[in-house]
């Protein structure tokens, strides 16, 4: 993982989380309540198909009848994945008032596709992401009960993509014995934005929030592919979206950089989750 | 205030696991003196049987060490093989992982290029005492298929599986 990615989220996430601690409005020490909470959510992702989606047509459209089962196409939904995490709840005032939120979250996703050869030999395209979000959110809150926030977050998506052989006896191999073998790795880092709404009931708030990330930053992310930089494979070490190129004429892909891009895999997702807050109550003790 | 300072400490910690770095241990974890205990040949051929032309017990050894000078990802070795004709291969040379553990490269042993010429295992076990790794073909021979591009052209495909104990 690219330590930019992480100083970069990291100077985000101390300045919104000094700026959220400072944020709520000076009613006085009796007046707003600190509460601990735990998170679970699944996340709807979304993600820009269109770099994946040129690779599937473009291969299933290259070897054609020499595949008795093509790549079936993305549909953009296939890395939706739970998060788990905790944070910090804030709330002021008992019948309307300020409230903010900020929490740390992790998650994983991943999918699996496969393609099959007219001789029983398949190759499979496999995605594993690892999610770490940093979410800061304020807004009111009426009766502690009904709760609605502004969104915004730091996201920063770690991906590795296989693309394996998997023979006829079930072997399944990620050596060099065919060119698009390999794992390919590369990370994306989004600012998000959004909004979200929920519904606390004693502990537990129900929430559901819509979020997309910035375009385009931070900038020059889309220029970055997913890279196999440990295969003897190179030229070139990128996974291509455009397979013809990349099976022959190999100067004209790298030239052209025709590889997948990283920021392919970033998108807006809608989120349904659940929080239990500890504390958060103003008037309690 | 104890609560304030519980859950910062709570999401300092989370913060520090999440943001723990990619390190490439695996090499550091294969350094030693290792034993090829089994090396096993087959041919897969196309209705998914396979048809068995080597098994062979202690194979010969590999011995993975420190190069000179350091370097973080990278590893020297000493592969001696003798197969099931007694002949005798040595490879010395360097060797690098992927950062899943998922291959082990070793470089340049088959010619002296960047291109094709590395051998790349696939990792099938990875544990402290224990790896076994395969490499694959084609009829052309192992490690590059001739067509490297369609896996439909050939009729059947050669896996090479070595199963290395630590000495």
């Amino acid at each position: 993982m690219n330590c930019l990615h992480y100083s970069r989220t990291a100077l985000w996430g101390l300045t919104n989380l000094l700026l959220f601690l400072l944020s709520p409005p000076s009613y006085g020490q009796d007046n707003f309540s600190m509460g601990f909470s735990l998170i679970a959510d699944y996340g709807i992702n979304s993600f820009d198909t269109r770099g994946i989606n040129d690779f599937v047509d473009s291969y299933n459209d290259f070897w054609g009848s020499k595949l008795s089962s093509p790549y079936a196409r993305f549909s953009g939904k296939e890395l939706s994945h739970a998060n788990f995490g905790a944070g910090l709840r804030l709330v002021s005032g008992t019948k309307v008032g300020f409230t903010g939120h900020t929490a740390f979250l992790l998650g994983f996703g991943q999918h699996q596709q496969v393609a099959e050869w007219e001789n029983g030999v398949q190759n499979e395209l496999g995605f594993k992401v690892r999610d770490w979000q940093w979410t800061f959110s304020s807004g009111v809150h009426l009766w502690n009960t009904v709760f609605l926030e502004g969104y915004t977050g730091a996201h920063i998506r770690r991906i590795r993509m296989t693309h394996t052989t998997i023979y006829q006896d079930g072997s399944r191999s990620l050596s060099s014995e065919y060119k698009l073998n390999g794992l390919y790795n590369g990370s994306v880092s989004s600012f998000d934005v959004g909004f979200q709404a929920g519904i606390r009931i004693k502990p537990v708030m129900l929430f559901a929030k819509v979020v997309w990330p910035l375009e385009n930053f931070p900038p020059g992310k889309d220029l970055v592919s997913l890279l196999d930089e440990d295969s003897p494979n190179f030229p070139p070490t990128d996974f291509p979206s455009d397979y013809p190129s990349y099976a022959t004429d190999v100067i004209g892909f790298v030239e052209e950089d025709r590889g997948l891009k990283t920021d392919d895999f970033e998108g807006m997702r809608i989120v349904f989750g659940v929080e239990f807050i500890f504390g958060a109550r103003v008037g309690e003790k | 205030m104890k609560k304030l300072i519980y859950c910062c400490s709570i999401l300092s910690l989370l913060s520090m696991i999440a943001c723990k770095g990619d390190k490439f241990k695996f090499p550091d974890r294969l350094d030693g003196s290792w034993k090829i205990v089994k090396s096993e040949r087959w041919a897969i051929l196309a209705d998914g049987t396979t048809d068995q032309f080597e098994d062979l017990s202690d194979a010969g050894s590999m011995q993975i060490y420190e190069p000179s000078p350091p370097a973080e990802t990278l590893k020297e070795f000493l592969f001696t093989y003798t197969n099931f004709q007694g002949d005798q291969v040595q490879f010395n040379s360097l060797l690098y992982t992927d950062v899943a553990s998922s291959r082990v490269m070793m470089s340049q042993v088959l010619c002296n290029s960047p291109f094709e010429c590395d051998i790349v295992w696939t990792v099938d076990v990875n544990k402290k005492n224990k790896q076994v790794w395969s490499v694959y073909g084609t009829e052309a021979g192992f490690f590059y298929a001739g067509n490297r591009y369609d896996a439909s052209s050939n009729d059947f495909h050669l896996k090479w599986t070595i199963t290395l104990e630590r000495e």
